[in-house]
C-alpha cells in the first residue's frame, strides 16, 4: 500500500507540480488549500508525511505546523516545509516548529521525491 | 479670465490636494485590475501547460511499461530505454519551469494589494515627511517573500533562484 503525503499549497498549479512529481514516485496525494483546510483533511485520514508552503491565506503554513505538533496522532508526522521564503529567520522558525526539512521554490521533482524517500520511514 | 475670477472656480476652491485624490482613485484601480488581469494570463497559461505534461508524463509510464515486456539486450529495447530517461530528464526540467508562472503570481499578487493599500491611504499622505515614507517602504519590503522582490526594492539586480533542501 502506497504512503500518502498530504500537500498544502494555496496555489492549484502548484499542487498540482508536487502532485505530480510524488505520484510518478508511487505516493498517494492528499491535497489541501491552506493550514486551515489541511486541519480538517487530518481528521480520520493515515498520512505519512507533510509538504507545506509558509505563506498561505487563513492559517499560514508555520501556524499549521505548531499545530501539527499538538495533535497526538501528527506529533510525530515529518512535515517539510515547501516555500518561495528563503530569509533564514524564517528557517529558524520552521526548525524550531519541529519542520524536517525546508525545500526553497522552485525545487527539482527529483529533490523533492528525494527527501520524501528520506524522511517517509 | 481675471485672477479673481480664478480664485472663485470650483478647482481653485478645493483643497491643494484634491486633484491628487481624484487621479488617484481615477487611475490606480486601472491598473489594479491590470494586474489581476496579468496574473489571470499567467495562471491560465500555467494550467494549460500543466495538463500537457500530466498528459506527457503520463505517455512516459506507458513507454516505460512496455519497455519491460521487450527484450532487455534488443538494441531498439536500449534506444527507447534512453528515450525515455531523456524525456524524463525534460519532464523534470519542465516542471521546474512551471514553477516560475506561480511565482510571478505571488509577486504580482504582493503587487496588487500593495497599490490597493497605497490607493487607500493616499489621501492622508498630503503633509507626509521623510520618516512615513520610510516606513512605509519597510512595510513593503515585509510583505516580500522571495529575494527577486527584495534586490529590486533596493535598486539590485537579482539573478535566477537557487533551489536547495536544506535538513533539519
Amino acid at each position: 500500500m502506497s504512503k500518502t503525503i498530504l500537500v498544502i499549497d494555496d496555489s492549484g498549479s502548484f499542487r498540482t507540480v508536487v502532485k505530480l512529481a510524488l505520484q510518478k514516485a508511487g505516493y498517494t496525494v492528499i491535497e489541501a488549500v491552506d493550514g486551515q483546510d489541511a486541519v480538517g483533511k487530518l481528521t480520520g485520514a493515515k498520512i505519512n508525511l507533510i509538504v507545506c508552503d509558509v505563506n498561505m491565506p487563513n492559517m499560514d503554513g508555520l501556524t499549521f505546523l505548531r499545530h501539527v505538533k499538538t495533535l497526538p496522532t501528527y506529533k510525530f508526522t515529518p512535515v517539510i516545509m515547501l516555500t518561495t521564503e528563503s530569509q533564514e529567520s524564517k528557517k529558524a522558525e520552521g526548525r524550531e516548529a519541529g519542520a524536517k526539512a525546508w525545500i526553497t521554490k522552485p525545487f527539482q521533482p527529483s529533490q523533492l521525491v528525494d527527501a520524501v524517500n528520506r524522511l517517509c520511514v | 479670465m481675471s485672477r479673481r475670477q480664478q480664485s472663485t472656480s470650483p478647482a481653485a476652491s478645493a483643497p491643494p490636494d484634491a486633484g491628487i485624490t481624484l487621479m488617484t482613485a481615477t487611475v490606480l484601480p486601472i491598473w489594479s485590475r491590470q494586474l489581476r488581469a496579468i496574473q489571470n494570463t499567467v495562471q491560465g497559461g500555467a494550467v494549460d501547460l500543466l495538463s500537457c505534461f500530466a498528459g506527457i508524463m503520463g505517455l512516459q509510464d506507458l513507454l516505460d511499461s512496455e519497455l519491460k515486456a521487450m527484450p532487455a539486450d534488443a538494441a531498439h529495447t536500449l534506444a527507447l530505454q534512453q528515450l525515455s530517461q531523456e524525456l524524463a530528464l525534460q519532464c523534470e526540467r519542465a516542471l521546474v519551469g512551471l514553477q516560475f508562472g506561480d511565482r510571478a503570481t505571488q509577486m504580482l499578487d504582493i503587487l496588487h494589494d500593495d497599490t490597493q493599500r497605497f490607493s487607500q491611504e493616499l489621501p492622508n499622505m498630503a503633509h507626509a515627511d521623510a520618516a512615513e515614507a520610510q516606513a512605509w517602504l519597510d512595510a513593503l519590503e515585509a510583505r516580500y517573500t522571495t529575494d527577486e522582490q527584495r534586490d529590486p526594492h533596493h535598486g539590485e539586480s537579482t539573478g535566477p533562484p537557487h533551489n536547495n533542501v536544506e535538513f533539519f
